[in-house]
């Protein structure tokens, strides 16, 4: 091969190779260490830039792409421009403009009460169901908890052994286990898909208003199966079917738990249409775990 | 040798290398939108597990390690064949298999480990964005693993042409490709996360 793109000896392999594994412990020095500090912007320069470098010394010299015909040098450089232009056009994918026609212009205050079901708005783009709404507010959805819990629970059985050192702390507590608060605080996870109100969303989200209230008529332990383990397949509420997945929200601790459906069961027309409402307590919740259930297990469930 | 002799077409360029370079110009958007839509829906995720809780970064740290040695090896494996030197060829190549297998184990340790916290391609939009963006690149990896094996095993059954030495520049391509976009996964996906 009389070609000009390897006319260098092996040396300059072996000192790229060198050099990509220092900047690599170079940034997992910035992140494990925090070399630069806790959360100082340099560090993500430095780290966006280290990755450049990276990048381009692969390119060019592993690739061969530095001496190599200029051709190729273009193709993959369109290839590259495209993929940021592309990138750059699902950066918008969210913003207001995109999703300003399905939405019914609230005003500022109707956004703040507690009366406002409208301010969230079910888009469906690329195929994904994503609660939105003006001003990104509405779907940039914070962590609502600490939740230092292990996520496994559901998984394995030894799990409810998890919840159990909590309760005996709060035992206490559990005799005048205070819900009202932590329950509406939990509720702010819910509200982006049930709404404020519990109205739900027709064809997507299914309301909570009276229909929690019926669910636990028929059967108080469903609403606790429904929530600690999530909930999938076909449903019917009041004639309206909804076939979606309600997430598992075992990861939140048995207070939490109780106390947002004890929320939910003692607001809006809830209060009028349950019969011999009891607060649920933890210890309900951790009783639930321990039948380790699917979310199909909690459809069949279904009363 | 020169190219020359054998010669595909006039431009100097030979046709399996261009054709890679433009196939890796559109797995270039591929990734692009894969990568684009993981930071689209970046901390959107309803319920939990989240990044910061999964990721391990030292463990990552390592398999990307392993992955830019590979590179190494790959196009220290060009160098031998071009050199004609076949054992150092076939040693390199080895080395890449291997490297190219443990980085795959790595992923498999670090799937099945998530999957068991809980993240499923279905309990949020991190778990489905992240799964399909890794599992592609992931894929990518075991796809030039089988390639390069099949190079290897070429090389025992019958004298390596000139030819095979296209090939091999061209599955090399392929190989550096992938790392690279381990490169920015490695940056994009796993470090922001600890900024
Ligand atoms: C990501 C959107 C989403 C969030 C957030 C959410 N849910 Fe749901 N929920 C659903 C969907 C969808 C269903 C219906 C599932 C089906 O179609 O099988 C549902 C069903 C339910 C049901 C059963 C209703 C019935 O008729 O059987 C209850 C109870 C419930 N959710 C309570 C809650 C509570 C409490 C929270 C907050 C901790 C919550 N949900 C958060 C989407 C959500």
């Amino acid at each position: 091969m009389s070609h000009n793109n390897h006319k260098g000896g092996a040396a300059i392999y072996v000192i790229t190779a060198v050099f990509l594994a220092i900047l690599t412990y170079i940034e997992f020095g910035l992140i494990q260490y925090k070399w630069l500090g806790d959360g100082n912007p340099a560090t993500i320069l430095t780290i966006v830039a280290l990755s450049i470098v990276k990048f381009i010394a692969v390119i060019s010299i592993f690739m061969h792409l530095k001496d190599d015909n200029k051709t190729l040098f273009g193709f993959f450089a369109a290839g590259l421009v495209f993929a940021f232009a592309i990138f750059v056009a699902m950066s918008f994918l969210f913003t207001v403009n995109s999703t300003k026609n399905r939405i019914a212009a609230p005003t500022t205050d109707n956004l703040s009460s507690h009366e406002s079901s409208n301010h969230n708005i079910l888009v469906e783009e690329a195929g994904f169901r994503f609660p939105a709404g003006p001003k990104n507010q509405a779907y940039v959805i914070e962590r609502p908890f600490e939740s230092t819990k292990d996520y496994s629970f559901s998984l394995d059985s030894s799990n409810s052994s998890v919840s159990s050192p909590s309760n005996s702390q709060d035992s206490v507590a559990l005799e005048s286990f205070d819900w009202q608060e932590l329950g509406q605080k939990t509720f702010n996870s819910c509200s982006s898909c049930h709404q404020a109100t519990g109205t739900g969303i027709p064809g997507a989200f299914p309301p909570l208003n009276k229909n929690a209230a019926l669910k636990y008529n028929s059967d108080r332990e469903y609403l606790l199966k429904a929530v600690t383990f999530g909930l999938t397949g076909e449903i019917d509420v009041d004639g309206n079917s909804y076939n979606s997945a309600m997430p598992a929200w075992g990861y939140l601790s048995d207070e939490e738990i109780a106390a947002v459906l004890n929320y939910v069961l003692s607001s809006w027309d809830n209060p009028n249409t349950v019969v011999n409402f009891e607060a649920y307590s933890p210890n309900d919740v951790n009783s639930i775990r321990a039948l380790n259930l699917s979310s199909d297990d909690t459809l069949k469930q279904r009363p | 040798m020169s190219m020359t002799s054998h010669g595909y077409r006039s431009s100097n360029i030979k046709d399996p290398k261009l054709l890679m370079w433009i196939f890796l110009a559109s797995d270039c958007m591929f990734f692009g939108s894969l990568i684009g839509t993981y930071l689209v829906y970046r901390g959107r995720s309803l319920v939990g597990p989240y990044p910061q809780d999964l990721f391990d970064i030292p463990l990552t740290t390592i398999s990307t390690f392993v992955l830019l040695m590979s590179s190494f090896l790959m196009v220290m494996a060009l160098y031998y064949l071009r050199k004609n030197k076949i054992q150092s060829f076939r040693l390199a190549t080895f080395g890449v298999i291997i490297f190219g297998s443990i980085f795959l184990g790595f992923q498999v340790f670090e799937f099945s480990h998530f999957a068991h916290e809980g993240l499923t391609l279905q309990q949020n939009l991190f778990g489905s964005s992240f799964y399909v963006l890794t599992g592609t690149h992931g894929i990518h990896v075991a796809i030039g693993v089988l390639w390069l094996i099949s190079l290897l095993i070429t090389s025992y059954i019958r004298p390596m042409t000139s030819k095979d030495e296209v090939y091999l520049d061209v599955a090399a391509l392929y190989w550096h490709f992938v790392d690279i976009v381990w490169i920015v996964i490695f940056t994009v996906v796993y470090l922001i996360e600890f900024i």
